[in-house]
């Protein structure tokens, strides 16, 4: 796990210090997100290439901390 | 019909009810003589509603009155994107995990400070008023920025914000409003002065309100005024009801006390999660419909209202085991989310800040008074409000000598 995920296609940063374990995006993208000591953080085993993107703006979007970015 | 009717008074725990509505009606239709609304006490449902906020907006109103807001007040909870996420951008920084830690000696100061107050031989207090009401508002006036000489007022006009919640007529405090919002004004005048006169500005909540641009463009006063009637509100009594709500909850189970009391700073902040879970301070707000939709199969017509019962929620044994249990060392990781501070983007802004205070306010308690438990022949009333639970009272006892503060 960590606060950095991605591959050549996309990237997600989740920002600790804003991060406050609300857990929305674990709900959201169980696959990509899990919470451990109320923060976010990115799964070991994402399988990148079955990433929805659309889906991953739209959870960062609705993260109520605007804690997390995503680049592609 | 539902069982439960969060708008007919009773000081009952509720839960038994809503277990049987969760069972029969998860999504039930209400009928009252001024509205219809339907009642979600489904986890599942009620998250479904929280994220869609596309369908579900926030603008006609949260709490039992079902007003409209002119756009000027449509703030925060009261608001849907684009205006929520511009007002929450700007203020989430001031409530982020790293702010709210840096905030956490002060917290404890003015514990301890309340604490010092008491006498030192033992005897007994009110909880609600000497601290779990006086925390909550100093913390949030030192933030905002408010006059010392004027907190008492201010934590006058946040109770009666908190009753105006559970009315479905508010004229009836209209005055008070009135003068509260006339106040709020004259904050944000003499900041939008100081703005203007430019040079060295203060470091304070509302200064910083006052100074965003957003696109360019600052908040009106009116805005302004709504952020910080409802930050204040949202600062205060809710976390005085979370304070409350979580000691009546210790000192009903001797069992889990005596866990929480053996290690205390390890369970502090699991029990006040437990205590949002179990008996949070908002027990429910309402949605309302912006289309024809659907939730769990029920058919609900545009412009309609919803009341997410996040008590419900958070008691649905779908998702948390033994849920009418106060487990103060309950393992939550891997469950979902609690609801006691909302879902979705209307998450509550003030968790960080709400989750600290109570921290401390129960670490400070138990560590410092002796044997603390509810005063004798004491019963306590909770207010069996729609969308607060509180107790406006919790006298409680203690045995002498205080303890130190941990720092001396």
């Amino acid at each position: 796990m960590s606060a950095e995920g991605g591959n050549d296609k996309v990237r997600i940063f989740v920002d600790h210090g804003s991060c406050s374990g609300t857990a929305h995006c674990q709900q959201s993208m169980p696959n990509v997100f899990v919470v451990a000591n109320r923060k976010a953080q990115i799964r070991d085993d994402v399988d990148w290439d079955s990433i929805d993107v659309a889906q991953l703006m739209a959870v960062a979007d609705s993260c109520p901390w605007y804690a997390i970015t995503i680049s592609s | 019909m539902p069982e439960y009717n969060p708008v007919s008074e009773t000081v009952d725990p509720p839960w038994p009810a809503i277990a049987a509505d969760r069972q029969k009606c998860p999504v039930a239709h209400i009928v009252q003589p001024d509205e219809e609304y339907f009642q979600i006490t489904r986890y599942d449902l009620i998250t479904e509603v929280l994220r869609d906020h596309q369908t579900f907006s926030n603008v006609h109103g949260v709490t039992v009155a079902k007003e409209d807001y002119s756009e000027e007040e449509q703030v925060l909870a009261f608001a849907d994107p684009p205006r929520h996420t511009k007002q929450r951008r700007l203020l989430v920084s001031a409530f982020s995990p790293a702010r709210i830690d840096a905030t956490a000696p002060r917290i404890q100061e003015v514990a301890d400070d309340y604490i010092d107050q008491l006498p030192k031989e033992g005897g007994t207090f009110e909880l609600i008023s000497v601290i779990g009401a006086a925390l909550p508002v100093q913390i949030i006036c030192e933030m905002l920025g408010v006059p010392m000489q004027d907190r008492d007022q201010f934590r006058r006009w946040s109770e009666l914000m908190e009753q105006a919640a559970s009315l479905p007529d508010r004229s009836v405090i209209q005055a008070d409003m009135d003068a509260f919002n006339a106040y709020l004004a004259s904050l944000v005048n003499e900041r939008q002065a100081l703005l203007a006169a430019g040079g060295e500005q203060p470091t304070d909540l509302i200064s910083a309100i006052v100074a965003a641009e957003v696109d360019g463009d600052r908040f009106t006063q009116t805005e302004c005024v709504a952020m910080i009637r409802l930050l204040l509100s949202a600062g205060n009594t809710t976390t005085t009801t979370l304070i409350g709500n979580l000691v009546k909850a210790i000192e009903d189970s001797p069992t889990e006390k005596a866990k929480l009391l053996s290690d205390l700073k390890g369970l502090s902040m699991n029990a006040v999660d437990e205590g949002m879970r179990f008996d949070g301070p908002i027990h429910g707000l309402f949605r309302t419909a912006l289309r024809d939709t659907e939730v769990g199969g029920v058919q609900i017509p545009k412009g309609c209202r919803v009341l997410n019962l996040y008590g419900a929620g958070s008691h649905d044994p779908a998702v948390f085991e033994n849920p009418d249990e106060f487990i103060v060392d309950r393992n939550f990781v891997g469950l979902p989310s609690h609801l006691g501070f909302g879902l979705g983007i209307h998450h509550c802004l003030g968790s960080n800040l709400a989750r600290m205070e109570a921290q401390v306010a129960i670490e400070t308690l138990y560590r410092r008074l002796p044997n603390l438990r509810l005063a004798e022949g004491f019963v306590p009333q909770q207010f069996p409000g729609a969308i607060f639970r509180t107790y406006g009272f919790l006298q409680m006892q203690y045995d002498g000598p205080v303890r130190p503060r941990e720092s001396n």
